[in-house]
């Protein structure tokens, strides 16, 4: 007896559901031959269950899969249903889809983001006739995947929340600004992208039916942060701001004075320098509403929060 | 012994993500809460947020989906690692997961599939059992899953299979009562004869679930409707036997409000109460 191969042949019914004959000793011939490391004993047992009552299994895994998917991508499903009407002329099952996708890039671990992994790949490298339609589908994938990761990344020992309230700047002078620091969250995570998806997929959040007929190739920087009550926030970043940001060590501080440098260099040099310190106040208080960088003063160095845990 | 040496919380419900900010602004009065512990390990944010505003008021109880105990895989310490560290944080009095596998070949199966009963898979079952144990270090249970199907039975039956791997690992019984309910319709035996032949007295909590039937009429446990009155009645009859034991509500899928949920928790501690009373005028007696 072999408890492992026993496993093993359970895994292959279940998962790859092959086709079963109704005739118990048809399924026992079968068995033999699909599983030859089975002893004659574990084959028959295995025949006598009725090839429904695995399929009960194979049904409850799937709507598993397919509702994950649903619930934590559920712009991409959304655009991936559109573009699977186009491309086959048929309706998308999620169910399906779901199953063919863990027959070629199996879950191999009980870390749920792994199925965020091989969703964007699946994406990406098995349905071309879909990734030429909608080119842009697998991105927006690993964007919702950095959005979940983002929701529940654990918190780090300096979060949003526990920054100085970014309204506090409206009362500051030039001064005072430029003597803070700010650090960017170990949650926040920065990516490019080939296509604007931070704008199509707002418009999706305040309206679950608000599909775009098209989304243009815009090459689009974005950032993902948590605001200051925990939640994920997705916003397009300048290239400058972008590339000084996402390479800084996170809850390292640094200081504002260098943020503002980048951001001078981004502004056309007609801009007075009123005109320009509004501009950065504003984008400051923008990145720190949304979590992609906290602001702290000076003081506060070596000072964990304790909500930070 | 009793209720495996485990305190009697009374009766508690599932935390559910759906729910927090309803628990947060009103605070209901539940005796506790059980929580899928792969489902709040290392979190963060707004919901670990709310989750540690929880805490604060409430006794959690932690359940485990991802062990699978039965594998053939190799136990996953890493996981075990981070668990215990999250049993340390949520200061659980015990935990538990499903007498079943859920992984085999490295490749998730995200079911709880059930075993052959097999001397083997006792034996291979109790030593991983004793490294559980071992790296967590608190009062461990297993819960016995619905099963619709009977891998191998010509060794023993699922009670005995049950009975030798609790006995031989000293391990606790989360009987979900629900489960004994759907596998005696399912293969057709007298659920509460299968209570009785297992080691009651290591059981420290109870599950009980409600399920809707499907379209074509099959019956799945699919935790998402009131309990049913045979389970009342079966939990009933459970309660007589074993006394007074935790017990929590399992509501996953098309969940209610709190105050539903809430209403069902008091349903169940009425009947805890009743058991208690009769139970303390025996011992008086
Ligand atoms: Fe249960």
């Amino acid at each position: 007896m072999s408890l492992s191969s026993v496993l093993s042949a359970m895994r292959q019914i279940i998962l790859d559901a092959p086709a079963l004959s109704a005739d118990q000793s048809e399924r026992l011939a079968a068995f033999k031959n699909l599983f030859p490391e089975l002893t004659s004993e574990e084959a028959e047992d295995l025949s006598k269950v009725p090839p429904a009552k695995f399929g009960i299994y194979t049904t409850s895994i799937f709507a598993g899969e397919r509702n994950l998917l649903q619930n934590n991508f559920p712009m991409t499903v959304a655009l991936l249903k559109e573009a699977w009407k186009r491309c086959f002329g048929e309706e998308l099952s999620l169910f399906k889809f779901a199953k063919e996708m863990h027959r070629v890039k199996p879950w191999t671990s009980t870390a749920s983001t792994l199925l965020g992994r091989n969703f964007v790949e699946y994406l990406r490298d098995y349905l071309p006739q879909v990734l030429q339609d909608s080119p842009f589908l697998a991105e927006l994938a690993e964007l919702e995947l950095f959005i979940r990761k983002v929701r529940k990344q654990r918190n780090g020992a300096f979060e949003a929340c526990n920054g100085l309230a970014p309204e506090n700047l409206a009362e500051m002078t030039v001064e005072m600004v430029m003597e803070l620091e700010f650090i960017v969250p170990k949650c926040a995570l920065f990516k490019q992208l080939g296509y604007d998806l931070i704008s199509i997929r707002h418009e999706f959040m305040k309206d679950g039916s608000a599909l775009p007929d098209h989304v243009p190739a815009t090459p689009t920087a974005a950032a993902v942060g948590r605001n200051r009550e925990g939640h994920p926030r997705c916003i397009a970043l300048s290239q400058e701001i972008y590339s000084y940001l996402s390479v800084r060590e996170k809850e390292k501080q640094q200081p504002i004075e260098e943020l503002a440098e980048v951001y001078v260099g981004s502004q056309p040099p007609s801009l007075s320098e009123e005109e320009l310190f509004s501009g950065f106040i504003a984008e400051v208080v923008r990145l720190a509403h949304n979590g992609v960088i906290a602001l702290l003063e000076k003081k506060e160095v070596g000072q964990p929060s304790s909500h930070g845990s | 012994m009793k209720n495996f040496n485990l305190p009697v919380l009374g009766a508690g419900a599932g935390l559910r993500h759906e729910h927090l900010d309803e628990i947060v602004q009103k605070w209901p009065a539940f005796k506790w809460f059980e929580v899928i512990a792969e489902d709040w390990m290392g979190i963060g944010g707004a919901i670990k947020s709310s989750f540690d505003r929880i805490r604060e008021r409430y006794q959690i109880i932690s359940h485990g989906v991802c062990l699978s105990i039965g594998s053939t895989d190799p136990l996953n310490i890493g996981y075990l690692k981070n668990l215990r560290k999250f049993l340390d944080e949520i200061k659980t009095p015990w935990t538990s997961d499903h007498l079943c596998f859920t992984m085999v070949d490295h490749t998730n199966l995200v079911d709880l599939i059930p075993l052959p009963f097999t001397s083997e898979a006792v034996k291979h079952i109790v030593e991983r059992i004793k490294v559980v144990q071992n790296e967590l270090e608190r009062p461990f249970l297993l819960e016995n899953v619905t099963r619709y199907i009977t891998v191998s039975d010509r060794e023993m039956p699922e009670s005995e299979f049950i009975s030798r791997i609790l006995e031989e690992a000293d391990c606790g019984l989360l009987l979900d009562v629900t489960n004994v309910h759907l596998n005696s319709k399912f293969h057709e035996y007298d659920a509460f004869e299968f209570i009785k032949s297992l080691p009651y007295r290591r059981v420290g909590q109870i599950h009980l679930a409600g399920w809707i039937p499907e379209e074509n009429g099959e019956i799945i446990d699919s935790h998402d409707a009131p309990v049913p009155p045979e389970v009342w009645a079966l939990f009933e009859r459970t309660l007589e036997l074993i006394g007074p034991t935790s017990v929590l509500i399992e509501w996953d899928s098309h969940l209610p409000d709190v105050e539903r949920l809430l209403q069902e928790t008091h349903i169940a501690n009425r009947l805890l109460s009743k058991y208690s009373e009769s139970q303390s005028s025996l011992e008086a007696a």
